[in-house]
């Protein structure tokens, strides 16, 4: 066990908080679903739950020091563990693909907008190819006997199976969806997308932060790592209570009526 | 009276559902299932041998498959469609004047019979023209239809319009029957109430729903 200094015990707390949030807005996301009747919506629902869970692990993935991880970052084991933020993504454009769904759905003139139900099959099938010879591959690498393998093939085509399962999500969720929703005049949609645009330039901002934590730790160009954390940790709580909103913004929600009447019963 | 075509709904309305010559707005948040009081009004008006129209923004089949998923199928009685596809006569929400123009000469050419109409297409109207514009044409087409011995039962969508506009949608209607999500904590109920209905005096109060291959199923609810 290794001692934690005072700078780790506020990275330790502070990601606690971080992922009880995010998961929180993924409570909220299959809290919905289950009292929605219609497919779409109930996907919809489920989507941004599993967005949440993925992208409390993607900020927990980058965010939190590896030495102090729980999570393996050597080894077999550590290439899985890098294996898996592809799968943390996936439910992204899970999302992305249902949210321009329901975005033609609640279109007066049901548009398809980007020709999107023909485009989304090329690039699910895209997306889940390379996350499959990703996957083998690293298993593959991971077996007794084949750490020093080398993989043999052009690097454009090595880099475009690894660049494609995170690319295409991150592309669609930033360039469709705000496109798609400037379109669209369903107010709940645009509140519901609004809420994940704002989580996801907290977001990009944590992440600004993690790289100059990580590359000038210690220096004397950043002498106070305990406010550079601070700023970090709060930049992705916003980004888990945005996306909170963004997951109870799926539908209108009302506050209990205090004077309610019950005259009768009818079955 | 016309049925709404679930016993317990018809109960909670007064007895026998929605009054004769009314005209019924079910607004709902999308998702909730209002349509399924679409789809049951109109299978329970065939069944009666009422002559149906069915004004809707989708194609037939995707209305056909939305009423499937709710253990409904309109293959051996079916209503007249004024559908995007597939139907008798096209549905362009564009074009508020040919809408008007249709539904009238169809209800001239079945005024021999107790007619039941669906408006499927309310939001897509209110997203497309002016709620001002709406108003007058629903309101002109209310007139015209009050004529015959019609129900008309339309569909708004909650949330996804200005409130105002929804408030001022709901004087037009006769009856208005609400579906909404509350919030209790971590708890969320979804819970029907009649707001009001021409000539009844409704039960008022909230009502739990849910719904099964065998219609909806409406109790009181228990907090």
């Amino acid at each position: 066990m290794p001692t934690l200094s005072d700078y780790d015990v506020e990275l330790v707390v502070g990601f606690i908080i971080i992922l009880l949030m995010f998961a929180y807005a993924a409570f909220w996301g299959f809290n919905l679903r289950t009292k929605l009747t219609i497919k779409l919506y109930r996907t919809q629902a489920l989507g941004i739950g599993l967005v949440s869970i993925g992208i409390g692990y993607f900020a927990y993935f980058f965010g939190f020091p590896s030495n102090i991880s729980p999570l393996p970052s050597s080894g077999a084991l550590g290439n899985l563990t890098f294996v898996s933020i592809f799968y943390a993504i996936l439910p992204l454009f899970y999302w992305t693909d249902v949210s321009l769904l329901t975005l033609r759905e609640s279109d007066p003139l049901e548009r398809d907008q980007f020709q999107w139900s023909r485009v989304r099959i090329v690039l699910w099938l895209l997306i889940i190819a390379t996350l499959i010879i990703n996957t083998v591959l690293t298993i593959y690498i991971s077996l007794p006997g084949n750490q020093n393998a080398q993989l043999q093939g052009p690097f454009i085509l090595q880099a475009f199976t690894v660049v494609t399962p995170l690319a295409v999500p991150l592309t669609a969720a930033a360039i469709l969806l705000p496109l798609a929703a400037r379109r669209s005049r369903d107010f709940t949609m645009r509140r519901h997308l609004k809420w994940f645009a704002l989580s996801a330039v907290f977001l990009a901002s944590a992440f600004v932060v993690s790289v100059l934590v990580f590359a000038f730790l210690g220096t004397d160009t950043f002498p106070n790592p305990f406010l550079a954390s601070g700023i970090q940790i709060l930049f992705f709580f916003a980004a888990g209570y945005s996306l909170y909103r963004s997951a109870r913004a799926i539908v209108p929600l009302y506050r209990f009526p205090e004077n309610i009447q019950i005259r009768s019963t009818a079955s | 009276m016309a049925s709404t075509g679930i016993a317990s709904l018809d109960h909670l309305i007064g007895g026998d559902g929605y009054p004769d010559k009314s005209v019924v707005l079910i607004v709902g948040a999308p998702g909730l299932g209002k349509e399924a009081l679409n789809y049951w009004f109109t299978h329970s008006g065939l069944l009666q041998g009422d002559f149906c129209l069915y004004v809707t923004r989708h194609s037939v089949q995707e209305v056909l498959k939305g009423a499937k998923s709710f253990g409904l199928s309109f293959e051996t009685r079916v209503p007249f469609w004024i559908a995007r596809d597939g139907g008798q006569l096209k549905c362009n929400v564009n074009d508020l004047t040919s809408l008007s123009f249709s539904i009238k000469e169809v209800l001239k050419k079945n005024n021999d019979r107790k007619i039941r109409i669906v408006i499927d297409a309310l939001s897509s109207l209110l997203m497309l023209n002016p709620p001002e514009t709406i108003y007058n044409f629903l309101n002109n087409l209310f007139d015209e239809i009050k004529k015959f011995d019609v129900v008309l039962l339309s569909t708004v969508e909650d949330g996804m319009h200005q409130p105002q506009t929804l408030v001022a949608m709901q004087e037009l209607f006769d009856g208005v029957v609400e579906f909404r999500l509350y919030e209790e904590g971590l708890r969320v109920t979804p819970l029907l109430r009649i707001r009001k209905m021409l000539g009844v005096q409704p039960e008022l109060g909230y009502y739990s729903f849910s719904f099964s291959k065998n219609g909806m199923e409406v109790s009181a609810y228990v907090k």
